[in-house]
């Protein structure tokens, strides 16, 4: 912790995530602590707009520009995040610090990832061997539930829902850990036998929780060996079917972290560029499970089976 | 910005045979629609179509705040869209806290709803349901609280709907004050040529009665079912054996018991006579 030069009222926070280093002045707990002198990202308190003047997109509760982005949470905060180095947090009276918090890890980071020219995934992560699997789906899908079954077996996850996804010095795609935490609906905790009251609600008023797994978490990057595509039937088996050719591409584009938040940042072309250089270079296998049961540990089975091929 | 055509309807009443005429009319192919692909009336209450418009998760916020922003994210939709769009909703017509339609008339260009007897509405609905136990679809159906993907510690595919009762959910459309088109299952089954010509007519698109025709051909029960046989049916509950199940007027009498009946006619005896589904001295019709 630091006093800032510039506002003395506002305590700052030193954390890392994503691959950036981030100066807040709400403690972030599910980061990493970071020591470092350099700082990539300052979050602060502040007056943000209630229209984007310059937008040249407007969803119902967002407005984006290239370089900026106004995320509206009513009764949580309007939160402005601008050229991927700031974001703005203008609070609501009688907002927690938990509901602050929450939109700020997810979409307001998500629209900073993009500004700063990342690919970010609907995707959660675990590590294998010196590599990375990825799973990414829509919510509700069971990606942090896998990741957990994962983490249960062993393995290190990197990231719950948002996945940045890298390229290394020679073009190759890298997995770029988030933080060490994952966030669990009350039926996925109670298939994973895991005690809710022992966890922390991620808002007051949801009963979703928050699991910490620091355990051997590490930031560097890993090579991504391999994109699972998660999906559900009404069939009553697990089905693995390796996606071909544009089929690749259309599975990175559909899950591609707020892909709405595109547009307006003249970031398509880009992305079109990162979605078919990573859909080339990377297996994409669709993983359909049966709504009803889930089959968990047949699952993570599975996967293990695949991703050791 | 009146765009939205909606189809709305309690569960397992025919709405999806109803999509499955409409998908076969708007686009007149040369062979059926694939009923897997019926998505040209996504539900309303899918979660990825708010989250889209929204910008964060629906599954961040509670329900209550999820239904304050659905009549934006409907208006949203119709802002964007060049054409009609159809949008297929289960929820009943209400109003928010604040006095808000949850379904925003500014933006609907009308609505097609369809009732259908709620003596075998119960039937179906407890196959669909997977427990198969009428005395529980009876009282779901009976509940002014009654909702579907209602669970707080889970997240659905679907956001949180409210259907209130079999009764208010009737009314509740047919007194919504939108352009509404009520139209009854057991009429697509028995006059279908009349019934889906006047959809056909509603939606503007009444000028042809050979492309309507085909429509009907195209999406009648039996090739429904002759498609799920053959390829499945993506909107099967998991756990239930098929979608398309008999699809036919007056099952009820083989499954419910006479209590079971009773309770039904008691529950909801006055809409029911209202929508010709009991004679004045209170026989079913159907």
């Amino acid at each position: 912790m630091m006093i800032d030069q510039a506002n003395p009222v506002q305590t700052t926070f030193l954390h890392q995530a994503f691959g950036l280093q981030i100066a807040s002045c709400l403690p972030l707990p599910a980061f990493l602590e970071s020591d470092g002198d350099q700082c990539d990202v300052t979050i602060r308190y502040g007056a943000a707009p209630e229209e984007l003047p310059e937008a040249v997109w407007k969803g119902v509760r967002f407005q984006a520009a290239p370089g900026r982005l106004l995320l509206i949470v009513d009764d949580v905060a309007r939160y402005l995040v601008r050229d991927g180095r700031e974001i703005v947090i203008d609070r609501a009276p009688g907002a927690t610090d938990d509901d602050v918090r929450l939109f700020l890890q997810g979409s307001a980071f998500g629209a900073l990832l993009q500004q700063r020219g990342l690919l970010a995934l609907h995707a959660s992560a675990i590590a294998v061997g010196e590599g990375a699997v990825v799973f990414m789906g829509p919510s509700g899908i069971g990606k942090s539930t896998l990741a957990t079954a994962f983490h249960q077996r062993g393995y290190t996850v990197l990231t719950d829902d948002v996945c940045v996804v890298d390229f290394d010095a020679g073009g190759a795609p890298v997995v770029v850990p988030a933080y060490p935490q994952l966030k669990l609906w009350r039926d996925a905790l109670e298939k994973l036998e895991l005690d809710p009251s022992a966890l922390s609600r991620i808002r007051p008023k949801l009963e979703k929780r928050a699991l910490p797994v620091r355990e051997a978490f590490r930031t560097t990057p890993r090579p991504l060996r391999r994109l699972y595509m998660l999906d559900r039937s009404n069939e009553p088996e697990i089905h693995l079917t390796s996606l071909q050719g544009s089929d690749k591409f259309l599975a990175i584009q559909a899950f591609t972290y707020r892909v709405q938040f595109l547009e307006a940042l003249a970031r398509k072309v880009d992305h079109f560029r990162q979605a078919g250089a990573l859909a080339a270079a990377c297996p994409v296998v669709r993983v359909s499970r049966p709504a009803k049961p889930y089959l968990l540990d047949e699952l993570v089975a599975r996967l293990e089976d695949d991703f050791a091929a | 910005m009146k765009r939205i055509q909606w189809l709305a309807s309690y569960p397992k009443s025919g709405n999806t045979w109803l999509r499955a005429f409409l998908a076969n009319l708007l686009s007149d192919p040369s062979h059926p629609v694939d009923i897997n692909r019926l998505d040209f009336a996504p539900v309303a209450a899918a979660r990825s179509l708010f989250d889209h418009a929204v910008g964060y998760e629906a599954a961040d916020l509670t329900f209550d705040e999820v239904d304050r922003l659905r009549p934006e994210v409907y208006a949203h939709y119709a802002r964007q869209a060049e054409d009609t769009i159809y949008l297929k909703v289960h929820d009943a017509y209400a109003h928010l806290p604040d006095g808000r339609p949850l379904i925003p008339a500014d933006v609907t260009r009308g609505v097609i709803y369809v009732i259908r007897n709620p003596l075998d509405v119960c039937v179906s609905w407890a196959y669909h349901s997977g427990h198969e136990n009428f005395d529980r679809a009876a009282a779901f159906m009976a509940d002014p609280g009654a909702c579907v993907a209602g669970n707080p510690g889970k997240c659905f595919p679907q956001l949180r709907q409210r259907l209130k009762s079999w009764s208010e959910h009737v009314l509740g459309w047919m007194a919504s004050g939108l352009p509404v088109l009520g139209i009854r299952y057991e009429d697509m089954h028995r006059r279908p040529m009349e019934t889906f010509a006047a959809v056909a007519a509603f939606v503007g698109k009444g000028d042809d009665p050979e492309r309507i025709a085909r429509a009907v051909r195209f999406s009648d029960f039996g090739e429904m079912k002759r498609q799920e046989r053959e390829h499945g049916f993506c909107e099967r509950e998991a756990g239930t054996r098929t979608f398309f199940r008999e699809g036919r007027i007056g099952g009820w009498r083989e499954r419910l018991t006479e209590a079971q009946a009773m309770r039904i006619i008691r529950d909801h005896g006055d809409v029911m006579r209202r929508f010709g589904y009991l004679t004045s001295t209170g026989e079913a019709v159907y």
